[in-house]
């Protein structure tokens, strides 16, 4: 028989078992620092499109930023749970949001106007964290902030350099800008399998060398000083639009320092 | 004296504890007890049957650059349909694989008794193969359905397509399975559906067949195209999931060869932006498209997870 005077402790280390048991899974959920850098270690000097251009990019920029890393949709702890009963899920679909809803381990919220063909790792500085399992980074691609246009040329996107197929070839230069419509200015699904812990760098890459996957060069038509120009009604324009927000565009590692391995 | 008030302030908060926890266990779980039957349809929409474009004003769906439709065979299969709490009950339904042709009406596919009357938040089914053990719910051709279970497809739709002119056959069979998971209810936006209590609920499978067709993914203002599938019709006037794969998403050629533009002369990019696709041709965009069709009560997204 169950003594009620003897309920209230009973209750009470119950209740607290429980509590921690939803709370704590490994340092799940705690707040840590890291760093946050840039790198273009994708992108060679010269590389061949899917539709066989040998491409030489000199230029390659790109506004980016802010950028997440989120934990994955079933997380399995009673947090995530309740979290996922009290708000709204979108689902994906046209033009709806695949990771609204989902909890953002980490954000880099500022814009950066990224050399993609730097040899050097570009520090953005230290950022609060939640610690835990990642599964994913979004990355969007804004319009240059007042900061940022200059490198840009007031674009999203910005390239310069020479196409060659055979005998033809074609000095390319131009801005990518992405309209506003729904999902279009954020690349979604960056894979990221890791868990995000103190003193760790989290390091975002850009591979420039994927921007021009299905582009025709030679379908450029107007110059400007022997230059081809990459209008927004041009072939190329709408292949680099799919690639510049392709996952194959972007790659993501988070770096943990030997002693916190 | 005081010792006793003591006791009793003590008794009496630990019944007080005991009185949250089990207001709150009721809360999240078994707040009833009895029974309700759930009746389970499924449908392609009025598209299944009667084509496109269909509907009238702000609800009428048609193609962009001029076709029309009409599908002869929406086959579906279905491994499962599933409810659970968000405490984590399941209703432990007894559904079994079932196979389906939307373009013939909408199909009752499952009735269960005896589910206990509660909301469960969470709805699921599977696209996936027919077996030979699969239930036909509304008379599947038996040498269509054979194809089914021979190749694996879960999905497969055919019809024909007509600018006005010229008409093309399209034939396109799926291999998928697709885990639907977390359906919203389209009927009253909330997390899956409410048994009643001694009552029936009707609920249904809803397949928008309209995604196969879209320009993008990246936005909701998607628009429904056929000249690039048209332009990929094979010597027999065919098209095939496989005859798309001839077409770039971005360098999209119309039937005489010449990039498909709109508007100011702005060439067409299909744009799958959040889908996760194998490769950048039409083949890769279709089969990605058709991950996104199940839905709920009509418009009630789901989550899905390709396996």
């Amino acid at each position: 028989m169950i003594n009620p005077n003897r309920l209230p402790p009973l209750a009470f280390v119950v209740s607290f078992a429980v509590l921690a048991f939803a709370a704590c899974g490994e340092t799940e959920g705690s707040v840590v620092v890291i760093d946050v850098a840039l790198e273009a270690g994708g992108t060679p000097a010269s590389f061949t499109t899917d539709t066989g251009w040998t491409v030489e990019l000199e230029e390659a920029r790109v506004a980016l930023g802010p950028f997440y890393a989120f934990a994955p949709r079933k997380e399995g702890d009673a947090v995530a749970m309740l979290r996922e009963f009290l708000l709204p899920v979108a689902r994906a679909h046209g033009g709806t949001d695949p990771l609204n809803g989902r909890r953002v381990r980490a954000e880099w919220l500022r814009q950066v106007a990224f050399d993609a063909m730097s040899d050097e790792t570009v520090e953005l500085g230290a950022i609060e964290a939640e610690s835990g399992v990642v599964e994913t980074v979004s990355v969007t691609l804004n319009p240059p902030d007042a900061a940022n246009t200059s490198s840009t040329n007031g674009h999203h996107l910005y390239a310069r350099g020479v196409a060659t197929r055979d005998d033809v070839v074609v000095p390319f230069e131009g801005g990518l800008d992405i309209p506003d419509e729904g999902l279009s200015r954020r690349v979604e699904n960056i894979p990221l399998d890791t868990f995000l812990d103190a003193g760790g760098r989290w390091v975002l890459t850009v591979d420039a060398s994927a921007w021009f996957e299905g582009a025709q060069f030679d379908r450029l038509t107007e110059q400007e000083d022997g230059v081809y120009l990459i209008t927004p009604e041009s072939q190329v324009r709408g292949a680099w639009l799919l690639a510049a927000r392709n996952t194959r565009a972007y790659s993501a590692r988070f770096d943990l320092e030997e002693s916190n391995e | 004296m005081n010792e006793n008030r003591e006791t009793k302030r003590a008794r009496f908060s630990s019944w007080m504890v005991l009185l949250g926890i089990a207001s709150v266990a009721m809360g999240c779980g078994d707040a009833t007890g009895s029974d309700g039957e759930v009746r389970v349809d499924l449908s392609g929409e009025e598209a299944a049957t009667v084509g496109y474009p269909v509907g009238s004003g702000d609800d009428g769906i048609a193609f962009e650059d001029g076709f029309t439709m009409q599908f002869s065979k929406v086959l579906v299969a279905f491994e499962r349909f599933s409810l659970s709490g968000a405490d984590g009950a399941s209703a432990e339904l007894d559904a079994d694989p079932i196979v389906a042709d939307l373009s013939l009406g909408n199909p009752r596919g499952w009735v269960f008794d005896g589910v206990r009357s509660r909301r469960w938040e969470d709805v699921q089914y599977i696209y996936a193969p027919p077996t030979m053990e699969s239930r036909n719910v509304n008379g599947v051709d038996e040498a269509d359905l054979m194809e089914m279970v021979e190749n694996g497809y879960s999905i497969w739709i055919a019809g024909t397509a007509s600018d006005g002119t010229e008409s093309y056959e399209f034939d396109i069979r799926l291999p998928l399975r697709v885990l639907n998971i977390g359906c919203l209810n389209g009927v009253d936006e909330t997390d899956g559906l409410v048994v009643p209590n001694n009552g029936v609920v009707n609920a249904e499978v809803t397949v928008h067949l309209d995604h196969f067709f879209f320009d993008t993914y990246a936005s909701d203002d998607a628009r429904l195209r056929f000249e690039a599938w048209a332009a990929v019709a094979g010597e027999d006037g065919v098209i095939t999931l496989d005859d798309l794969a001839s077409q770039s998403l971005s360098d999209l050629r119309d039937r005489n060869g010449d990039p498909i533009v709109e508007g100011e002369g702005l060439p067409v990019v299909y744009d799958p932006g959040p889908l996760e696709i194998a490769g950048s041709n039409l083949r890769d965009y279709t089969v990605a498209a058709a991950t996104t069709t199940g839905h709920f009560n009509g418009e009630g997204h789901c989550d899905y997870i390709t396996e």
